[in-house]
């Protein structure tokens, strides 16, 4: 396969669609399902995330109501659940999906892309830019999407070995335990500052944002509900038992997504099956080899509706990084025709349930945290019609 | 009633209440999202109106009655207001001219004309209903009465042009009826002139007010879909008044020196700006643009381009066969960016005013504050763009 004289150390894999026509046949299928479905997005998708905002608003205030109660179990227990369920609703099926702008053409400020917030530390530019730009754009290319381990994990064998690496797992739950906060960060690049390839004052900026955005949420969760419990809690002499019981509640419901949304993350992205990809495949990539390279990057998970809600819709990572700007609700019935334009050109359709996923995660994790392991960055080679390379 | 309904105490109170909520995480939409429950006119941030009457003006105009809350600011005659209606999911902003209602202090009243193809205008003709809720947005503009009141007022209207000129003729009676004041209005024909019943019974209630009702097509804009009177200009025909020094001779000898207010259709605007600019005394002339341009379409046609961001406005000329970001970058300007595909949205822009074709679905998208992305984006008119990131 390699020549001496050829420049390039990635390897060249053939997959998917034989040729340019049959790459171009690729594409229009796929540009087919996403104009099929464009057409008839409207009051419907609409409904269904006015809905989904009333679910968010209902459960955030039914759990904070709850936690007001104290340390009674079945009360606490509930508020606390709730208020995670409220923040995974708000950050995945809502936030994440508005902020793709996939509900823009409602014209309502409230679900624009551009100005809707969300309930985490991560300011919502900072987001835009290294989720909306860097990871949709270069999905798993090493060195460009730097969702690929986030510049803590090593997960295939690009990175080279360090001696960190044996205590990524550990790595891993902090990653996981405290997943917002480590996510507000991200597009300040801080590795790059530690190693010197990026000067402190180019990053203090972004600083400030995430500053600003991480001390608002902070104040909130565990500052002024706490006193509202304290203030709450004092006709009866309980201020300092009620604090601590909304402090606690709060504690716990940021864990419950935070753990949740890493988990869904990472299935996503770092299952047993994915491909990764060297930067010199993306240069002069088609719209059929972007495509592709999503599919081949990108994982499920098999559920039921509660399972599709509950992740955003991630559920279909594919067929969201395939179509980021169409609503997440439908993305559901686009899979079984993504899938059957995958059959039909011999492309891998990553999927599994949940714990098979999650379990394929964690292997990763494990197996390159040791030293070597063979899946490498590969590059994606459609034949070409030159005759002397055919 | 002049200067009706101002923010109620209770309005002030519950902003006061929503910006203390805003500690606790209550954003304040969450905040207006469950007042609105009890009753949308209680909302302080994104306000709503509910339709309290409809009334067919004629057969192609209905005027809306509407409630407002009480934190609803100041209406200044003359000023205009951006509805709010969602049609199929999508929320369409479109401006009209409000006025008060006699009587009525908690209600504005807006008129509105059905255009030709027109989504939301024959919608809210058609489909809206007493009881029915819309968005509304405090009211805005500079084309208002100056204070003091000029002791000679000229207002000329044409078509739908009338509204603002309607809400100026009730400030004008209240505050100060001993102002001599002349309305000229154009109309297609008497079957066409909204509010010529109110017109009517108000000269016969105020008698320093000159009504001056005119049938002419000369000044309406050319448009092959309207399937009306041919829009030629046609001097045999007898509805050809046109707004001309003859004219404002015989109506108001003294029209230089009034302070004149003029509201209608592009050609009749661009004849009253020739008149007054001759006569050497434009400043007294105030007019009121109200059709959205019309997109060109022509792939070499130059558009100019408003770029608004952090307070900072650039401006360049960008040709129709060019993206916008391109066109911005060509100019020289660094224009905010990621993927130049259309997947990312960073460069994210809201559309004011003027039309758009997105090249990615082909679809061309008329300014009314939607966000549009640059890198995807060609410009079939001049446009304001307002950066969102």
């Amino acid at each position: 396969m390699s020549t001496p004289l050829s420049p390039t150390v990635d390897r060249a894999i053939h997959i998917g669609p034989k040729s340019p026509a049959e790459m171009l046949a690729f594409e229009r299928e796929l540009d087919a399902i996403r104009d099929d479905t464009r057409r008839t997005v409207g009051e419907r998708d609409a409904r269904y995330i006015r809905r989904i905002q009333r679910l968010v608003r209902v459960t955030e205030a039914l759990g904070r109501a709850l936690l007001l109660f104290g340390w009674f179990p079945p009360t606490w227990l509930l508020g606390a659940a709730l208020l995670g369920v409220s923040k995974i609703v708000d950050n995945m099926e809502l936030g994440h999906n508005v902020m793709h702008g996939q509900f823009n053409f409602m014209n309502d400020p409230q679900f624009h892309g551009d100005t809707f917030d969300w309930d985490n530390t991560c300011p919502k530019e900072e987001w835009r830019h290294s989720h909306n730009f860097l990871h949709h754009t270069y999905t798993n290319v090493i060195g460009k999407d730097r969702d690929f381990g986030y510049g803590l994990l090593r997960l295939s064998s690009d990175l080279r070995w360090s001696w960190l690496h044996p205590f990524q797992l550990l790595l891993t739950l902090l990653l996981a335990s405290f997943f917002q906060w480590f996510v507000a960060i991200h597009d300040m690049q801080i590795d790059k500052v530690i190693i010197g390839r990026k000067k402190w004052s180019e990053v203090r900026p972004q600083w400030l944002l995430v500053r600003a955005k991480m001390w608002r949420i902070f104040k909130r969760d565990y500052i002024v509900w706490p006193l509202v419990g304290a203030v709450a809690g004092a006709p009866f002499g309980m201020s300092q038992d009620i604090a601590l019981a909304v402090l606690a509640g709060n504690v716990v419901g940021n864990f419950i997504r935070n753990i949740w949304a890493w988990a869904i993350i990472f299935c996503g992205h770092f299952t047993e099956h994915i491909y990764t990809f060297s930067r010199a495949s993306i240069e002069g990539e088609t719209k059929g080899q972007w495509y592709l390279r999503q599919i081949l990057g990108s994982s499920n998970i098999s559920g039921g509706s509660v399972m599709h809600l509950m992740s955003g819709n991630l559920s279909h990572q594919v067929e969201h990084h395939l179509f980021p700007d169409i609503p997440g609700n439908r993305y559901v019935e686009m899979a079984p025709r993504v899938r059957a334009v995958c059959a039909k050109y011999n492309v891998p359709y990553n999927t599994g349930s949940f714990a098979l996923q999650l379990w394929t995660v964690l292997k990763r994790i494990a197996r390159y945290s040791l030293p070597g392991g063979e899946q490498k960055a590969v590059h994606i080679e459609v034949p070409s019609v030159l005759p002397e390379q055919a | 009633m002049t200067e009706t309904p101002t923010p109620s105490l209770s309005a002030v109170a519950a902003k006061r209440l929503s910006s203390w909520l805003g500690h606790l995480g209550v954003s304040p939409m969450a905040f207006d999202d469950t007042v609105g429950l009890l009753n949308p006119l209680l909302r302080v941030h994104r306000l709503q109106a509910r339709v309290v009457d409809k009334v067919t003006e004629t057969p192609t105009a209905s005027t809306l009655v509407l409630q407002v809350g009480g934190a609803f600011p100041a209406l200044k005659a003359g000023q205009y207001l951006m509805v709010g209606i969602t049609i199929q999911g999508v929320r369409h902003r479109r401006a009209y001219s409000p006025r008060c209602v006699p009587d009525r202090p908690d209600c504005i009243a807006i008129t509105v004309q059905r255009q030709p193809g027109g989504l939301v205008s024959n919608h809210i003709n058609e489909a809206l209903d007493v009881g029915d809720v819309i968005d509304i947005e405090p009211p805005a503009g500079n084309f208002v009465l100056p204070t003091p009141v000029p002791a000679t007022v000229l207002l000329i209207a044409g078509g739908s042009g009338i509204t603002p000129c309607m809400a100026m003729l009730g400030e004008l009676r209240q505050r100060a009826p001993a102002t001599r004041v002349t309305l000229l209005y154009f109309a297609r024909s008497q079957r066409d002139r909204i509010l010529a019943q109110a017109l009517t019974e108000l000269t016969q209630r105020w008698t320093s007010f000159t009504y001056v009702p005119l049938d002419s097509t000369v000044h309406t804009p050319a448009s092959a879909e309207d399937g009306r009177t041919p829009p030629i200009l046609n001097p045999q025909a007898s509805s050809t008044r046109l707004l001309d020094e003859a004219l404002l001779h015989d109506t108001v000898p003294t029209w230089p020196t009034a302070a004149t207010f003029c509201c209608g259709p592009a050609p009749l605007m661009e004849a009253a700006r020739q008149l007054w600019a001759n006569a050497g005394v434009s400043n007294n002339l105030h007019l009121e643009a109200f059709a959205a341009p019309t997109p060109s379409g022509d792939p070499n046609a130059r558009h100019h381009v408003t770029l608004q961001r952090a307070g900072e406005s650039r401006e360049f000329d960008a040709a129709g066969n060019l993206t916008l970001l391109v066109a911005g970058e060509q100019a020289g300007y660094q224009i905010k960016h990621g993927c130049r595909q259309g997947i990312c949205h960073e460069c994210s822009c809201r559309l004011h005013r003027g039309s758009v074709q997105d090249i990615a679905s082909g679809q061309r998208i008329d300014g009314e504050g939607q966000p549009i992305r640059l890198c995807v984006s060609a410009a079939l008119s001049d446009l304001d763009l307002e950066s969102l990131n």
